[in-house]
């Protein structure tokens, strides 16, 4: 298996992250070799009668926190954003 | 003041109740020892001041005056939780860890955070953007990872335990190369609320400790149902005393396996393999029965895990993007620009690479060979393990295929780095518990080594039972390094 410099790019653009140029080859080996060698659960991979995992969804009641408490833990979350403006959080513009 | 580096937590409390030394002062000692000795280890990336290490606990309970050191990724309210990286400078905890809380309640001072591979992502604690942590036992080696951090300290007398994680090796590989104890618990056992996510099928906190009695007491303490986490397990809310079982004695009628597609794989350096066979001997005086196994699935374990971790790990690592804390990059256009420069410049090469092969295995056209399927080899192996128990008690594998290797000697062959996990990840993917217990040293008597116990899920008792039987009658728990 070989994966291309056009592949890492629309990867890497899946994953907000950036690959220079001068990282392609580098990045492409690095990506061949570890996905060559997982490849080969396809050697033993078959369906079961049994399910692959089970589903044991435990829920809360969706109920809301309120009172002090809680707003003195938004209150430290907030503090700590690179830029926020009352209880909003800014970012650069979107579009 | 005595030389107190090396004692166990039963030591030390004995100290204290005869009066002997006080909390003050034993963690102002553990504190200097750092100071002395931390700068050709590395393993704390921040000790706390001892007013405030004091204050943070109540002055009673089992661990009152006896430290210990949390890895980076573990919350501390109040306190800077790095996770080894950039991208979260400046990010203070709001809270605790709910291990954290438990540890607090029986008076533990947490003395700092503990260095580990960025994102929990490493087998060599070399991927630290607070720089490689270096084994106590020769600092020209690493002490393995992720959690080389907090196994170092306590394999260097810094602390008497630590608490590390696990998603893949990350407490047993380091507690091998550093001589110590290494806990991965069963999925669920210990909550993970407040641990910072790598693989959320796989994560589990882990314990580092110089003797299994000690480890057992640790996990008496943070061990349990905790309703802030729904993965933990259920009927487990009552307290269980891990140290009850504790006498020197194996069960009657006990059988090990021992994996010898495992033992005897290709690669696994003679001297470890010879170390290994020492300790079966032992076991064999003490009146266990070995029975030879072959599970031929869990030779897929490091495939299967290569796509699962990493698979999971794009995914919790979306989180981190520089809008609601940690690192933002300056000067960016947009959203999109200020995304991507900010993940690229906060992340090192290595947490990149996984996120990479992470989205890779989960797109289209690639989930059905890669990630469909390693799920199917994950239940497969699961099955085969389950199959096994009902002919032994417990598992006896290697836990490396080789001692701690020199800083910098995998640089180029990062799949040969990756594949350290090949012996450790299977329990991790079939959520059973494994224990870590040095079984001697290796290369002129130089480097130790370690062999590895796994159990059915909720048998970490009988685990530290075993476990402790070989402790009781072999010496590498009275041995330390000279720094």
């Amino acid at each position: 298996m070989n994966i291309t410099h056009e592949e890492i790019k629309k990867l890497a653009k899946l994953s907000r992250l950036i690959v220079h140029d001068d990282e392609l080859d580098q990045v492409c080996e690095h990506l061949t070799s570890v996905l060559t060698y997982a490849a080969r659960v396809q050697e033993i991979a078959r369906d079961i009668a049994e399910p692959i995992a089970i589903f044991d969804p435990r829920l809360r009641p969706d109920k809301a926190h309120t009172g002090e408490g809680m707003q003195l833990i938004a209150q430290k979350i907030l503090q700590q954003a690179p830029q926020q403006q009352e209880r909003l959080f800014v970012v650069p513009k979107i579009l | 003041m005595n030389d107190y580096a090396f004692f166990s937590i039963s030591q030390l409390q004995e100290l204290l109740s005869q009066k002997k030394v006080t909390a003050e002062e034993l963690v102002q000692y553990f504190l200097d020892r750092f100071g002395t000795h931390d700068k050709k280890i590395n393993s704390a990336i921040e000790l706390f001041d001892a007013q405030s290490i004091l204050a943070a606990s109540p002055k009673t309970g089992s661990l009152y005056g006896m430290p210990g050191i949390l890895k980076d990724n573990i919350a501390q309210q109040g306190r800077p939780l790095t996770c080894g990286s950039k991208i979260l400078n400046g990010f203070v905890s709001p809270y605790d860890a709910t291990a954290t809380q438990r540890l607090k309640s029986e008076g533990a001072p947490l003395i700092g955070r503990a260095n580990m591979d960025e994102f929990a992502m490493g087998t060599s604690n070399e991927y630290s953007a607070y720089g490689p942590c270096m084994n106590p036992w020769d600092t020209t080696r690493v002490a393995g990872g992720s959690s080389g951090g907090p196994v170092a300290a306590v394999a260097a007398g810094f602390v008497p335990w630590a608490l590390g994680s696990e998603t893949g090796g990350s407490v047993r590989t380091p507690a091998c190369w550093c001589g110590v104890v290494g806990l991965k618990p069963t999925y669920g056992l210990i909550s993970r609320y407040g641990l910072v996510a790598y693989g959320s099928s796989l994560d589990q906190l882990g314990i580092a400790t110089r003797t299994v009695a000690d480890n057992a007491r640790i996990l008496s303490i943070i061990a349990g149902h905790d309703a802030l986490d729904s993965t933990t397990i259920e009927p487990f809310d009552v307290k269980t005393d891990y140290t009850r079982t504790l006498d020197g004695k194996l069960p009657d009628n006990f059988t090990l396996g021992v994996i010898e597609n495992m033992l005897y794989a290709e690669g696994v350096d003679p001297e470890v393999q010879e170390r290994i066979l020492a300790a079966i001997d032992e076991y064999k005086k003490l009146g266990a029965k070995i029975k030879l196994i072959s599970i031929p699935e869990i030779d897929y374990g490091a495939a299967v895990y290569f796509i699962v971790s990493r698979a999971e790990s794009a995914s919790n690592l979306a989180r981190f993007d520089g809008v609601r804390y940690g690192y933002r990059a300056p000067s960016c256009t947009d959203l999109q620009d200020m995304y991507e420069q900010t993940r690229t410049q906060g992340f090192g090469k290595e947490v990149r690479a996984r996120i990479l092969v992470g989205n890779y295995v989960l797109s289209v056209g690639h989930a059905a060979h890669f990630y469909h399927n390693a799920c199917k080899v994950r239940r497969l192996m699961a099955l085969a393990i389950d199959e096994a128990f009902k002919g032994v008690d417990l598992m006896l594998t290697p836990v490396t295929s080789a001692p701690a290797f020199k800083l910098g000697a995998f640089a180029q062959d990062p799949l040969a780095m990756d594949l350290t996990d090949y012996f450790t990840c299977f329990a991790s993917l079939t959520h059973i518990p494994a224990l870590s217990v040095p079984c001697g040293f290796v290369k002129n008597n130089q480097l130790p080594t370690a062999f590895q116990l796994v159990g059915p899920e909720c048998s970490e008792a009988l685990l530290y039972k075993v476990a402790h039987a070989y402790e009781r009658v072999t010496p590498w728990h009275t041995m330390y390094p000279s720094l």
